[in-house]
């Protein structure tokens, strides 16, 4: 089943088009990279997915209901990390990933999400006082731990260290086993879990395939 | 409430309190400053610096000198004119009264006080306070002089006539109305009635100064919350999860308006032991949480719309200037012009003052409730544009 469906979606901010006729799909248990130079709109479809974003033409849906900020049944199904750490930076890293699980009616995962991650050492740590690694994890860590459906992922592993990237690929590898769909955004398309991926250019797909042939594409190889 | 508006609130709480350097400003600050201002309206005029000059001959001068001494209204110099000037013009003193050379001659003759008073105003409070204590000293020096006989304009001036008397136990720091009336009415023969002869003289500022402390805090606290969620991303990844954006302004009125609602019950605590049962509490409170869900509703409007968060806290605190302007809490609003106070009706402490004024100052809390519903009305019409402006900002 597609969770993730995108026709011919249109984003104008005044003259500029951000997104200028995408179309995507995405399977279930399937990984989508999104590659692309800065400005290309790789942010704004996560964004638009996300309900974020109202696009200007085109429609989005996800697990088959169409995108709309108002709908709760549908964002409890979507785990959306934005490309800097946004937490609340007053709280700690047990009380933001429970605040974010109760908010989907759970509380269940915060111990193993807590655990998958490696922030046991941190749990009790308020956000605003954690590494830019840590806050990256816990970032993470928000968007995972109510157990959706559908992963968007803006550069999920940014400056991260890279056995703490190799983590974080691999914690995105078992979300993709477990049966959900996975769009995460990247200027680094050498590494990663994708089976497939898309170039953006000015708002536009330049290319799409299977994984070696974009990392060919973008790399020149 | 719904759940997640429930754990929105509870964990938006939670991160506030751990704010020590904003609920000091936003909480602790404004019951500082009302407790201040209570204490300066609870007092009267001491220790005013004021140089006399006596250049009288005759008996009347010196006395008159002894009578600003006895005052313990005046911290007393005398000395020569041109050194009380020159100590008026550098501020050392706030007053002048030279007794002029014919003092004596002209009130044994004329029965009229021949000196001159010359006040620093550029302290308008401490300038007309003091022109009223001297005045004070005079008439009360001319009542002295015509102890036996009398002129019936003077005989309302007496000291031990009990409504004088009353109003002269109500001295505060303020000008009372009712004094200036008194003094002017007095010599023109006409008659005062006071609307008010609340006992308490407290009673005539704490609308002001209750409104002051509830709109300062509700509207700062509130202001700072949106934005400081946009500013951290955490609005971003709240309005991306199954919170909308009408639950989590919910959530964030409701963190603002629980602050405020502890604010007012330690001020009202205080009160209470301070006033007793002078007041009811209970009015006081109901008038002060609707000002609250009002100004919350105020501040989430601006939060809302602000870039960040100094741009709030700066909108906050001109919205909070204009209402201490135009509010009718401290200054008399029927001065403006019409155009300026056509903003009154939008201003929670228009409707704030009213309403404690009534349960204050009338004792009829009943006369609140058209105030009341006003502010109620305020509050989901600001609501109600924040959710606009978040939900069509927050999707762009």
């Amino acid at each position: 089943m597609d969770a993730v469906v995108v026709k011919d979606i249109v984003k104008s901010y005044g003259d500029r088009r951000a997104l200028d006729g995408v179309s995507i799909s995405v399977k279930e248990g399937e990984t989508l990279c999104i590659v692309g130079p800065n400005g290309a709109g790789k942010s704004t479809l996560l964004e638009s997915l996300a309900g974020l974003v109202a696009p200007t033409a085109g429609s989005l849906s996800v697990m088959g209901r169409p995108v709309n900020g108002s709908d709760a049944q549908l964002a409890g199904q979507v785990g959306f990390m934005p490309q800097a750490p946004s937490v609340h930076t007053m709280l700690t890293v047990e009380e933001n990933l429970e605040l974010f699980a109760r908010l989907n009616g759970t509380s269940e995962a915060v111990g193993s999400t807590i655990e998958r991650l490696g922030l046991k050492g941190v749990r009790s740590q308020r956000a605003d006082t954690l590494s830019f690694g840590y806050l990256q994890l816990l970032s993470l860590g928000v968007s995972l731990v109510h157990g959706p459906r559908v992963l968007l992922l803006d550069e999920p592993t940014a400056s991260l260290y890279p056995s703490v990237r190799k983590r974080v690929w691999g914690i995105i590898r078992e979300e993709c086993e477990g049966g959900a769909a996975v769009l995460y955004a990247t200027h680094t398309p050498e590494e990663g879990t994708a089976d497939r991926g898309i170039v953006l250019e000015d708002g536009k797909i330049a290319f799409e395939g299977v994984m070696k042939d974009v990392r060919a594409h973008v790399l020149g190889d | 409430m719904s759940a997640r508006t429930y754990w929105a609130t509870r964990y938006g709480l939670l991160a506030l309190t751990r704010d020590r350097p904003l609920l000091f400003l936003a909480l602790v600050l404004p019951i500082a400053t009302m407790m201040l201002g209570g204490i300066v309206f609870s007092h009267g005029l001491a220790n005013v610096p004021l140089c006399i000059t006596n250049e009288d001959v005759g008996s009347y001068g010196a006395k008159l000198v002894t009578e600003f001494d006895r005052s313990a209204r005046f911290d007393m110099t005398e000395t020569d004119r041109a050194t009380c000037d020159a100590m008026l013009r550098d501020g050392t003193v706030a007053a002048t009264v030279a007794v002029e050379a014919n003092h004596t001659g002209r009130l044994s003759a004329e029965g009229r006080v021949d000196a001159t008073v010359t006040v620093d105003n550029s302290l308008p409070f401490l300038g007309w306070l003091t022109m009223l204590e001297c005045r004070k000293v005079l008439y009360a020096h001319l009542l002295d002089t015509f102890a036996n006989d009398p002129p019936p304009a003077l005989l309302h001036m007496r000291e031990n006539d009990p409504f004088l008397s009353w109003v002269y136990g109500q001295v505060s720091a303020f000008i009372t109305p009712e004094r200036v009336y008194f003094i002017i009415g007095a010599l023109l023969g006409t008659q005062e009635r006071l609307v008010h002869l609340d006992p308490v003289f407290l009673h005539y500022y704490l609308p002001g100064l209750l409104t002051i402390a509830v709109v300062f805090t509700a509207t700062t606290l509130a202001s700072i919350l949106v934005v400081r969620d946009r500013e951290d991303g955490s609005l971003t990844r709240l309005l991306a999860s199954p919170l909308t954006p009408g639950e989590y302004l919910a959530s964030r009125m409701a963190v603002a308006l629980l602050m405020s609602l502890v604010q007012i019950t330690i001020i009202l605590a205080v009160l209470g032991w301070y006033l007793g049962s002078k007041l009811s509490l209970l009015s006081l409170f109901a008038v002060l949480a609707v000002l609250a869900l009002a100004s919350c509703a105020l501040g989430i409007l601006v939060s809302t719309m602000a870039g960040n968060a100094l741009h709030a806290l700066e909108v906050a605190v001109l919205i909070i200037v204009v209402q201490i302007l135009l509010g009718s809490m401290v200054f008399p609003n029927v001065i403006m012009p019409d155009a300026v106070r056509s903003i009154e009706p939008l201003l929670p402490a228009t409707h704030s003052v009213a309403a404690l004024r009534e349960v204050i100052l009338w004792k009829e809390p009943a006369g609140a409730q058209g105030p009341m519903s006003t502010l109620v009305v305020l509050a989901a019409l600001w609501w109600g544009a924040a959710w606009m402006l978040l939900t069509y900002r927050e999707q762009r």
